[in-house]
Formats: structure tokens, C-alpha cells, sequence
């Protein structure tokens, strides 16, 4: 398939690739972001986790080999997020320190948590990159149908009149892109194999 | 009776439940005594639990994000034109 993987996003971000770099930008910086809130970061301090967490992949990215079998990207990025929410929540003046949220970053229990919620994020974000890519792949008819009809539920009646079709086309577009939609996902996941639907 | 066709078998789907419809009705009855048609039917009915996790998770997921809007720079993808 031609749409990007995750995979394909990081060799393309190692042979220097701008707009691959705005994606991935786009991708993972809410979850930065949500992941820096839940442990008591301000927004600034959110974007600053981002940046360095980005500035390290960046350093590390001549040596950085995408081995799924090996380390996981996902489990590289929730590794590195981890790592730099501690190291800005003890660098933080003393006078702005929350004691409660520094012990519970050293929480085992709160970190399973905190990983759940990434990992939640993580396949929202691919649910919401297979549902763009789907878009791509099919006509713009299709498309509004299976959101219609398939995604918002909406009577076949109402999307069949709405965009001048017959309801039978309406199930073929649905079954259709629900069949592709998975497809994408599995492509999507084979660069994260452990992550299962 | 006939097998059904593809538009019987969307009927028949929970979505029009709670409504006495004669076709539905009728397309139940024979999807009991049908495996060929029960197989096509639970095809259609893993779909649709498909997409209603697909959508609870996008939802919420998009949802988390709205926390985070105003600071400039996520990705707006609105499918359809009235997506939401
Ligand atoms: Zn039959």
C-alpha cells in the first residue's frame, strides 16, 4: 500500500523529509501534550516536554534502527515522554512543586495508568490516520456515505436522499469502506504488532 | 422463502429495532432456519460492532483533544461535511 505507516514515516523522516516531519509533528504532539497535563505540567511546560522529546529522537536518529521485533517505536516514545516529564517536574522550582504529583510519577500503579491513557491516545490517533487515509482512497460520494451511514448512523433514507443515491448503494458504500478501513488499520499496525485491535 | 437480499439483512440490524417492521419480521423468521443467509448476517453485525468502537474511541479520542485546541496546531480532519 502507498499511504504512509509508521514505519515508512520514520524512514522518511531519516532520509530528511520535511513534510514527513509535520506529520509526525501533527501525530504525536497531542500526545505529548495530554500526557504532560496529566501529570501536572502547565501548557508551556508541555511544549517544552514535545521539544526535547523531539530533539532527543532528532539526535538519535542517524543511530535510531526501527526494529519492531526489537523496540517498538510506541514503547520508545512513552519511554522518552516518561523520561523527560520527570526530568521537567525536578527542575522545577521549588515553590511551584505539586508533592503529590512528583510521588505519583514514582508510582508504578499511576504509570500503568498513564501508560493506558497514551496507549489510548496512540490508537485514537490511528483511528483518526486510517479514517484520513480512507478518504484518500475512495470518492468523495463514498466517503459521505459511510460517515452518514456507517460512522454518525444516520437513516439510509435521509443519506440516500441527501446525496441523491440509492440506499442500496449506501449499504455497498458502507460495507465497502468498513472492509478497507480495516485493511488500513492492519497496514497501520503492522509497524506496532503488539497492538491489537 | 427466497434469501435475503443485502438491504433485508441492514434492516435487520439492531439500528431498526424497536419499530414493527413486516419485512424485518419476515427476513428474522427465515435467518433462523437459514445458515447461508446467518453467515451473511453475522458478517453485517461484526461490522457494525466494528464501527461503533471505531467511533466511541475516535470520539473520545478527538474529544481529549478539544482540552488542547486553543494552543494552536492540531490536525482538524472532518470527514464528512457535517461531521459534527
Ligand atoms: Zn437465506
Amino acid at each position: 500500500m502507498s499511504f504512509t505507516t509508521r514505519e515508512s514515516l520514520l524512514n522518511k523522516i531519516q532520509d530528511g523529509d520535511q513534510a514527513s516531519w509535520e506529520e509526525f509533528y501533527l501525530l504525536y504532539r497531542p500526545m505529548a501534550f495530554r500526557h504532560g497535563r496529566r501529570l501536572g505540567l502547565s501548557r508551556e511546560e508541555c511544549d517544552e516536554l514535545f521539544q526535547q522529546v523531539m530533539v532527543q529522537f532528532f539526535k538519535s536518529i542517524g543511530t535510531f534502527h526501527y526494529q519492531p521485533e526489537l523496540g517498538r517505536f510506541r514503547n520508545y516514545l512513552i519511554r522518552a515522554l516518561r523520561h523527560a516529564a520527570s526530568r521537567l517536574l525536578e527542575h522545577r522550582q521549588p515553590v511551584e512543586m505539586l508533592p503529590e504529583t512528583l510521588s505519583a510519577v514514582n508510582e508504578g500503579g499511576l504509570l500503568n495508568e498513564i501508560d493506558r491513557k497514551i496507549l489510548a491516545d496512540w490508537r485514537g490517533a490511528l483511528f483518526n490516520q486510517a479514517l484520513a487515509e480512507l478518504k484518500k482512497q475512495v470518492e468523495q460520494q463514498t466517503f459521505e456515505a459511510f460517515c452518514f451511514y456507517g460512522l454518525q448512523r444516520r437513516e439510509v433514507g435521509e443519506v440516500a436522499d441527501y446525496l441523491q443515491m440509492k440506499p442500496g448503494s449506501v449499504y455497498t458504500a458502507k460495507s465497502r469502506c468498513v472492509a478497507m478501513l480495516r485493511n488500513i488499520i492492519g497496514e497501520l499496525q503492522k509497524s506496532d504488532p503488539e497492538f491489537k485491535l | 422463502m427466497r434469501h435475503c437480499t443485502e438491504e433485508e439483512l441492514e434492516k435487520c440490524l439492531n439500528r431498526s429495532r424497536g419499530r414493527f417492521c413486516p419485512t424485518v419480521f419476515l427476513r428474522r423468521l427465515h435467518l433462523r432456519n437459514c445458515p447461508e443467509c446467518r453467515s451473511r448476517f453475522r458478517h453485517l453485525v461484526e461490522d457494525d460492532r466494528f464501527l461503533a468502537d471505531f467511533v466511541r474511541e475516535l470520539d473520545e479520542y478527538r474529544r481529549r483533544l478539544g482540552e488542547f485546541s486553543d494552543s494552536a496546531g492540531e490536525p482538524e480532519r472532518k470527514p464528512g461535511r457535517d461531521w459534527k
